[in-house]
Order: structure tokens, then sequence, then C-alpha cells
């Protein structure tokens, strides 16, 4: 009786470095049981090569084009049952959270060896799980109390009267108590009454901190 | 004729792994060593390599190495080939760039014999 061909694993590789894509590739595309179908570098050429219908798609997260979780996403709602896996240079854990919620099967950092890369996808292809439902828990857990502090961050920058912004932004330009004062215009007593309501709402407890908040949510940019 | 040495210290270690093994396939001709760049000086002693592949240049490879190219340092989608003190910087490199390279090194090792 004849055997029954191997199906082989559908690969596409999206990485923008090159030299990497092509010898992984090169790499993948010997593994018996596996053929790369597809190789990009930007999130605009994956999106055109995944019509190759790949079965797994590794995926690198930074892109010049976008995050590679917007990829994965994409992937995921298709329906077209591609198995993602991420393969970063730099992996946070929320980076990590938001690649398995996206879709991803699961998430390598980039010193992994050729071997485990290799063994990821065959584990893959087989229906493994690179990630026990504890670790996928306590990743959720972890993008959830993300929204959430997003969220209270937003609440709180939408609080801020314009004046108390006008003061965040001298703080920002480096001015002290009397110079922003001056600035707009105010007494120095007035001004600290700005800066306790600008505390009271941000959450904070000094002008450091709140010039951090106000940083880091848009609020004022330092040049 | 001798064989064409290759030393690998660049990161991270799949970048290093997938190059070499790709080497070792398609260039039988290479005395390939692939390490860490922790051990960039005992790579350098063991193997006196005629090309390096790097991440981050160190002195003992600008002033030691006929041949070296500096592969995505510090992450950077860009590389910096350096040929008897000729150094071109490239946006990206791509695979076949780097076999070339070890491949005209190759041809320089054998005319000068």
């Amino acid at each position: 009786m004849a055997e029954e061909p191997i199906e082989s694993v559908r690969i596409m590789v999206v990485e923008d470095h090159s030299s990497f894509r092509q010898a992984l590739a090169h790499m993948l595309d010997l593994e018996p049981g596996f053929s790369v179908v597809a190789e990009a570098g930007t999130l605009a050429e994956a999106r055109k090569r995944s019509k190759e219908k790949p079965d797994v798609a590794i995926v690198d997260m930074a892109l010049p084009d976008g995050e590679g979780t917007e990829l994965i996403r994409e992937l995921h709602k298709s329906g077209d049952r591609v198995t993602a896996l991420v393969l970063s240079g730099s992996l946070s854990r929320r980076q990590y959270a938001r690649a398995v919620e996206a879709g991803a099967a699961g998430v390598m950092h980039k010193t992994s060896s050729i071997e485990e890369i290799v063994d990821a996808v065959r584990r893959l292809k087989a229906g493994e799980s690179l990630l026990s439902l504890d670790e996928v828990v306590a990743l959720f857990r972890d993008v959830g109390q993300e929204r959430e502090q997003n969220r209270d961050a937003k609440q709180a920058v939408e609080s801020l009267s314009q004046r108390e912004r006008e003061v965040l932004s001298a703080l920002a330009e480096g001015l002290d108590s009397r110079e922003i004062a001056e600035r707009l215009n105010i007494t120095v007593d007035t001004e600290r009454s700005h800066f306790i309501r600008i505390f009271a709402k941000l959450g904070v407890h000094s002008r450091l901190q709140a010039l951090v908040f106000a940083v880091r949510h848009g609020i004022v940019e330092i040049h | 004729m001798r064989k064409t040495r290759l030393l690998l210290v660049n990161e991270p270690l799949s970048y290093r792994d997938a190059i070499a093994h790709v080497f070792r396939e398609l260039r039988p001709n290479l005395e390939v060593l692939a390490c860490d760049p922790d051990d960039v000086e005992s790579g350098l002693e063991a193997l006196a390599p005629d090309v390096v592949i790097c991440s981050a240049l160190t002195p003992a490879i600008r002033d030691g190495v006929r041949v070296w190219i500096e592969l995505y340092p510090g992450g950077e989608p860009l590389a910096v080939v350096s040929i008897a003190g000729e150094r071109a910087t490239f946006s990206d490199i791509e695979l076949p760039d780097l076999l070339s390279v070890v491949d005209s090194t190759t041809e320089i090792l054998q005319h000068n014999l």
C-alpha cells in the first residue's frame, strides 16, 4: 500500500531584518515537513503574502510600518486558521500579553536558538500549545490591568481644566513657581493651589510625578 | 589551499544560529565558528578568522580582521561592511550580500597565494 504524502507545514516569515529573515526561511525550508511559502519585510507585504495561506506565520513584533500584533489580529479574524508565532527581540510582559490577546499561539525571544524555533513550529503544527493555561490567564490579567490604568488616566486627563493644563505646560518648560505665576499672571499662592488640584486629579504627589504623568499621557511635550 | 575562516559573534542567538547554519550548508568550503559575543576574544584567537560578522565592533575585530560586517548594530536595520579598511554602510543587507562578501574574501585569499 502506498504511503500517504506527508502534508508540509506551510510557513510565512515576517521580519524586517532581511538577512535574518532569509536565513531563517532557508533553514525552515530545509526541515522535513516544512515549506516556506512566503516571506515579508513589512506589514503591507505580509498582508499580500498571506494569500499564500500559510499554516504558521512567524511574525516579528516591530515592523517598519506597524506592529506585528496588527497582522496577528487580522490573521486571527480572517478565519484562515493561521497559527501565529511571535519572534521578537524586545518583549515586555505587556507586549507579550498583547500578542497573545491578538491571537498569537506562542511568543519567543530572538535569543532562542534555531532548534528551539523549529521545535516550536513543529509543536504548533501538531496542535500543541506553547503557553499553559495559567500563563494565559496571568497575561490576560495583565492586559486587563493595563486597560484599567489607561482608562483611569484618560479620565484624569479629561478632568484637567484649561488653566491646569497651562500650568503643566509651563512646568514642562522648566519654570519654577514664581516663573509660572508670572507667565500666567497669577499669584504664587494661586499657582500652588492649581498644583494641589492637579495632584489630586492625577493621583500624584509631586511636581515631578505630575510632569511624568503629563508627558506619558500626552498632556505636554518636552522639547 | 586553506579554507576561508568565518567567525560569527553577532546577536541575538537566533540570527547567529541561522546565518551560521546557512553558511555551513551553502559554503562547505568555509571554516565557520559561531560564539557568544562575550567570547569574541577567544573566538578570534581560536580561529584567526578572515571574516567576522558581529553586532558590535570591538577594537580587536576592527584592527585585527581584514573583513568584518557589523550587522544590525543596536538592533538598527543597517549593516557596516569593511573590506581591508574600506567601509560601506547599507540600510539593510540581504543574505546573498553576506555570502558575496565572504566569497569575495575567498577570491582575494586565493589570488594572494
